[in-house]
């Protein structure tokens, strides 16, 4: 018989009656006969081994929520768990906001300190840099963000030792300070030709950012509104919650580390969960063509260096917070990994916000595509949200890895 | 109360039939060559899977189509069937996946109507035989056709779930092994539909039960 849970809600019995063991179409014997000399007549035509694998997967997408095995726990702590769970992961985001903004701190710090640019091949301190640093509107953007959070409410504190009482001022001179190191860093180096950067989540790599390649520190002008036109902005997640990964420093190219991804442009953090230490989670935005009318305009040629980088007008971010893209797409990995149960590879995907914090579309590229795994990761990252942003639309990159 | 009587499954669940012949022991033959141990086979689930295509293709044709295709198809991927699940649900998930494959494969999207609906004829005419009661009929009618319409209304993922665990009766590992996901999973997705199954009703006036004095 069904297996039922007694918490199950339960339809009228009439309903219950009918659901149980809903029968098919009657048939006469005869005919079931007939139906099945018929299915061996073509059973005997049929060869071994020509069935399609794509038949014999799991055939069904994730359901959005699926997974949440709160709701059964119990009649009344089952929705007190799941809120506790969501809220660890809003405190989580915000803590890693918070945990940017500090770091950009200590990067406006160091840029009074020292305000010369290293040259792009200088080896300090046993750290080497790639390629010459570049401020460019993306890192304002996400020095701006940091700030940005570091003003979210946190419903659970996370830093006990962080006194509630020093919290506003420290805000608000973070605020101030990571502005003006955003400001330093871009006039410090907006002689770079591309404005590429790129924050990737490494397990191996503590921490580094650097620039675009290409030219060196006095290669000529690129305007700043006018860049993200010209090359997709790309910034990629990773923990931000292990502070000892935490790369601020390194962001400005000061402190690069020894272990960065040789020939990328990367700002690397431990990557959260440590089960799969090799996750990557890589946003990245890609103007369509009104954005890019938009980001040639004069009004936004100035965003950088004019203050633009602060929020969009009231609470609306232009773009979703690295941490809530994070979240967002962390509270549906697992939905996703498990999709590609049985697979070797990763898989790629990219999702596309629209301004209302709803995914617009996934698209899945890798072993996955063309595989029922498709739908499969495509429905469950379509349940990924985040908070409105006033851009039309925002892409986060992701691999996605069997469980 | 209406329709409350337990009446038997009018198919049996493969492990409760005879075990005389298990599922393995058919499908090892059938691998070994032997087409009627697969005809057995074909026997002995025809009736289930045509049932199961029914509630998820709302269409008889189609779905003696797709039963019949999914024991050819089993029969090709006999090769790979590596007996660490049962063949029922290694079955099943071929059929669930022709079901899916012929839905998708639709130019529109096709509504039964209740007088076409074969669920809603089959519930009738096997639920409550020789019942002459006309305004009981209309009754009946009218909750299986709520009913279906409920159904129809959620996701594939939390239809299919519904139907192979409530209607069909598997247990939600026998589920859990047919849809490949975890036990939890086909719990919480049953937990779901009962859940907005039941409002469904509820908003149509069939949320309470009906009780008969005397």
């Amino acid at each position: 018989m069904t297996t039922r849970d007694h918490r199950e809600p339960r339809l009228p019995e009439a309903a219950e009656a009918l659901l149980d063991g809903w029968p098919a179409p009657p048939r006469g014997a005869l005919e079931w006969e007939d139906v099945a000399t018929r299915t061996m007549r073509r059973v005997q035509e049929t060869t071994v081994g020509s069935t399609e694998d794509a038949l014999l997967s799991p055939p069904l997408p994730v359901e959005p929520g699926d997974g949440d095995l709160g709701v059964l726990l119990g009649d009344d702590e089952a929705p007190e768990l799941a809120r506790i769970a969501r809220e660890a992961v809003e405190a989580k985001a915000a803590t890693e906001a918070r945990d940017v903004a500090k770091e950009m701190l200590a990067v406006a710090a160091d840029t009074r300190a020292h305000p010369p640019v290293p040259p792009p091949s200088r080896i300090e301190a046993g750290f080497s840099v790639a390629r010459p640093r570049v401020a460019t509107p993306e890192v304002v953007q996400a020095v701006h963000e940091a700030a940005a959070h570091s003003e979210m409410p946190r419903p659970v504190k996370s830093h006990p030792k962080e006194g509630n009482r020093a919290t506003p001022i420290w805000l608000g001179a973070g605020t101030a300070l990571a502005l003006a190191a955003a400001a330093v860093l871009y006039v410090s180096t907006r002689s770079a030709p591309a404005p590429v950067a790129s924050v990737e989540a490494s397990a191996e790599a503590p921490a580094a950012i650097a620039a675009a390649p290409g030219g060196g520190a006095g290669s000529a002008p690129v305007a700043p509104a006018a860049a993200p036109s010209e090359a997709p902005k790309t910034l990629a997640l990773g923990d931000l919650a292990a502070p000892e990964a935490k790369s601020a420093p390194e962001a400005r190219g000061v402190r690069p580390s020894a272990a960065a991804p040789p020939g990328k442009d990367a700002l690397a953090f431990r990557v959260k969960g440590g089960k799969n230490t090799e996750d990557k989670l890589v946003l990245e935005e890609r103007p369509d063509e009104e954005q890019q009318v938009q980001a040639n305009a004069p009004a936004q040629v100035a965003k950088p260096s004019t203050g633009a980088a602060t929020p969009a007008q009231g609470d609306v971010p232009p773009e979703p917070s690295l941490g809530a893209v994070q979240a967002a797409v962390g509270s549906v990995m697992t939905a996703a990994r498990s999709c590609l149960a049985g697979q070797e590879g990763a898989s790629r995907a990219k999702i596309v916000f629209s301004s209302n914090g709803h995914v617009l579309s996934v698209a899945v590229s890798g072993p996955a595509a063309g595989t029922p795994a498709e739908g499969c990761v495509r429905s469950a990252l379509m349940g990924a949200r985040v908070q409105p942003f006033s851009e039309p639309s925002f892409s986060a990159s992701i691999t996605v890895r069997p469980p | 109360m209406a329709l409350a009587r337990v009446r038997e499954r009018p198919i049996g669940r493969p492990q409760e039939m005879s075990a005389q012949e298990s599922d393995r022991a058919l499908v090892d033959a059938a691998r070994a060559g032997d087409a009627d141990a697969f005809g057995r086979f074909v026997r002995r689930h025809q009736k289930r899977v045509f049932r199961l295509a029914v509630h998820m293709l709302r269409n008889a044709a189609e779905a003696e189509d797709v039963a019949q295709e999914a024991f050819v198809r089993a029969y090709g991927a006999l090769d790979r069937f590596d007996g660490r699940s049962e063949p029922f649900t290694w079955l099943y998930r071929i059929t669930v996946n022709l079901s899916l494959n012929a839905i998708r494969s639709r130019k529109t999207a096709r509504v039964a109507g209740a007088t076409d609906d074969p669920r809603i004829e089959a519930v009738l005419i096997e639920k409550r035989p020789g019942l002459a009661d006309p305004a009981r009929q209309m009754t009946d009618r009218e909750l299986a056709m709520a009913l279906v319409a409920g159904m129809d209304s959620l996701s594939e993922t939390l239809r299919t779930t519904l139907v192979l665990v409530t209607i069909d009766g598997l247990s939600h590992a026998e589920a859990a092994a047919v849809l490949g996901c975890p036990e939890g999973t086909v719990a919480w997705r049953i937990h779901e539909a009962r859940k907005k199954l039941k409002a469904y009703l509820e908003e149509r006036g069939h949320g309470t039960d009906v009780t008969e004095n005397g």
